[in-house]
């Protein structure tokens, strides 16, 4: 097992090299000049040459990149072109846990809500609940996940005036509460995807587990409905879900940067979109590696849970890896 | 893991193509077709989806016969509210938006038909040259697509779009590149279970050219899951370019597409929220109607998945 975690830790290293060459590629091949965002019409071409030195501009691309990869292999990420120069890391770790908050509010929302919708579903198959519950997951995977923000806003802000329609706080109110009355609608938003995947393939997995010689075993011990569902068939569900949350992983991070813009929730997101529109490519290519690197983690956590909750996979691994 | 994906194909599918290897594709055709259409009536969320599909890629196509031109502003007439000279109202600039929503639609389909095509295209190339040359060749394509599948691809279209600034076509691309990976591993899978059946084996020992068989043998072979993939791609393409176009990267003036016009209606949002209305439910119906009827042809080609 811990060679498979190296392996997959090792993987991460050409990935997030690619993607990095990939990013300054583009970004620097981009029309505009970062420099402008610094140059006061009073400035003397030395005075820019310095400045454009003092910020990493100067030199080839290959040069440029090269000393970027080296301030990142000791722990820098370099300065933001803006905000007066803070440091990038600082920049994210401030807003990360906002975004984390907000991915995994969403998370519990998506598993809280399919569950009981995707065991409802696969026991009436067929049946009316069936039909309604499919039909909303259709709706739900297909819904461009911003215009639902906006339907929202318009419902609960606009029209009901119940829900505050963008940021994370009230100014002047750090409570808790305040904090839940802004997370719910962008956190619902993120959710619509997931939870109408995870219930379709609960849906399907509830149904596939019923016809389970074991199912009809508990049933002839006398097991009532209730304890087979959640003893036995929502056990052996949840392990490909879980998976299942692992690869929609990259759906949160995307996600995110949608909601995010919508719903102006101080994060990862809205960070980065400024960034874009204002080419401070050291901060582009710090939440793109972090982009990566959650998304990649993400992935391997599932894997791992997976592998705790499941001894066939423990046994597994060994064979594949032989 | 080869045999993995060989066992849940039920064998009955090919077999029937196997026997005369190459007249009996045809009847294959029609069958399948007949299939498809008993499945539509049985289904009627599918129909439905089907009749409005058709409703709105017809509008679209027919959008010049509009009485209005979509770019003439009028401004006494701004933010108007739907009425039968326009049903959906018009815009902040007065613009008739029935008929924004109808050119909007052309670029939105557009953007997601060409988007499947190149992401289809590209997807079955890799797909069956790993599947069918294997070895070397296949892991190193299989390693390429986990890492573009382990990259936050929607981050990347957003910093090209961003900076490259493309027109349609260019934009069609960049979408279509970061989304073959999903076709590439259902065609190389079926193109592993595909080269060992005995047409296949067949045309090979007759001398047949590598590139006669994977054009003439395997890929119509696979064709129906092709086309299950290509339904669910313009759905994904469409979904793709409208929330690119919302942020303000995707489709640039003077086109709009479904996304840009909600980017617009966003900042009315206060004085006419109906302006949001509209086009996100054109964009909800459209990727609907093609998600249920990959569903449907999916259920109605693949037996296996019939239970």
């Amino acid at each position: 097992m811990a060679k498979h975690i190296a392996k997959r830790l090792l993987q991460l290293i050409p990935v997030l090299l690619l993607v990095s060459i990939f990013s300054f590629l583009i970004i620097h091949f981009a029309p505009g000049d970062p420099l402008n965002m610094y140059v006061r019409p009073d400035m003397t071409q030395e005075e820019m040459d310095t400045l454009r030195a003092n910020l990493g501009l100067d030199g080839t691309i290959v040069d440029q990149y090269l000393g970027w990869l080296n301030n990142v292999l000791h722990g820098n990420l370099g300065n933001s072109l803006t905000n007066s120069g803070q440091p990038v890391a600082d920049r994210i770790l401030e807003v990360l846990p906002n975004t984390i908050l907000l991915m995994g509010t969403s998370l519990v929302l998506s598993f809280v809500i399919s569950i009981p919708l995707g065991l409802i579903a696969g026991l009436k198959k067929n049946q009316w609940p069936d039909q309604v519950i499919s039909f909303f997951s259709y709706i739900g995977i297909s819904i461009p996940s911003f215009w639902f923000g906006l339907i929202l806003i318009i419902v609960f802000s606009l029209v009901l005036k119940v829900l505050p329609s963008s940021g994370i706080h009230t100014i002047g109110d750090d409570s808790l509460l305040d904090l839940i009355r802004h997370l719910i609608m962008p956190s619902l938003v993120l959710s619509v995807g997931n939870v109408a995947t995870f219930t379709r393939y609960i849906r399907s997995a509830t149904i596939s587990q019923l016809e389970e010689e074991y199912v009809l075993t508990a049933k002839a011990k006398g097991v009532s409905q209730r304890g087979i569902l959640f003893h036995h068939v929502l056990k052996n569900c949840l392990l490909p879900v879980i998976t299942l949350a692992g690869m929609r992983f990259s759906s949160l991070v995307t996600g995110s940067f949608i909601v995010e813009s919508v719903f102006g929730w101080p994060g990862m997101g809205t960070l980065g979109m400024s960034a874009i529109n204002n080419l401070n490519y050291p901060m582009i290519m710090g939440f793109t590696m972090l982009s990566c690197l959650l998304l990649i983690v993400g992935n391997l956590i599932a894997d791992l849970l997976y592998y705790v909750a499941d001894p066939r996979i423990r046994s597994g691994f060994q064979e594949v890896q032989g | 893991m080869e045999r993995a994906v060989n066992s849940p194909i039920a064998p009955g599918r090919f077999r029937r193509v196997s026997q005369p290897p190459v007249q009996t594709e045809v009847a294959y055709d029609r069958s399948a077709l007949s299939r498809v259409w008993a499945a539509l009536r049985a289904n009627r969320l599918a129909m439905v989806c089907l009749v409005l599909m058709i409703i709105i890629i017809a509008a679209s196509a027919l959008a010049f016969l509009s009485p209005y031109d979509p770019d003439q502003y009028d401004l006494m007439n701004k933010l108007a509210l739907p009425s039968l000279a326009h049903p959906f109202g018009t815009d902040d600039l007065g613009r008739d938006y029935f008929t924004r929503a109808l050119y909007g639609g052309r670029v939105s389909l557009t953007v997601g038909f060409f988007s499947m095509l190149v992401s289809v295209a590209l997807g079955t190339v890799v797909g069956t040259v790993s599947g069918y040359v294997g070895g070397a060749v296949d892991m190193l394509l299989m390693r390429f697509l986990d890492i573009v599948m382990s990259v936050p691809t929607f981050l990347l279209i957003i910093i090209i779009n961003a900076y490259v600034k493309p027109g349609l076509p260019t934009m069609i691309f960049i979408i279509a590149i970061f989304s073959w990976m999903g076709v590439a591993r259902i065609v190389r899978a079926e193109t592993m279970s595909l080269k060992e059946r005995d047409f296949v084996l067949a045309a090979k020992n007759l001398g047949t050219s590598h590139f006669v068989i994977i054009f003439r043998h395997i890929i119509p072979n696979m064709s129906s899951s092709i086309i299950v993939a290509a339904s669910l791609s313009i759905a994904r393409a469409i979904l793709t370019e409208s929330s690119l176009s919302f942020l303000g990267f995707g489709v640039r003036l003077p086109n709009a597409s479904w996304g840009s016009m909600l980017q617009n209606a966003q900042s009315q949002i206060l004085y006419n929220p109906l302006l949001a209305v509209f086009p996100g439910l054109l964009i909800l119906i459209t990727v609907l109607s093609f998600n249920v009827l990959g569903d449907v042809l999916r259920s109605a080609l693949e037996p296996r998945i019939i239970k």
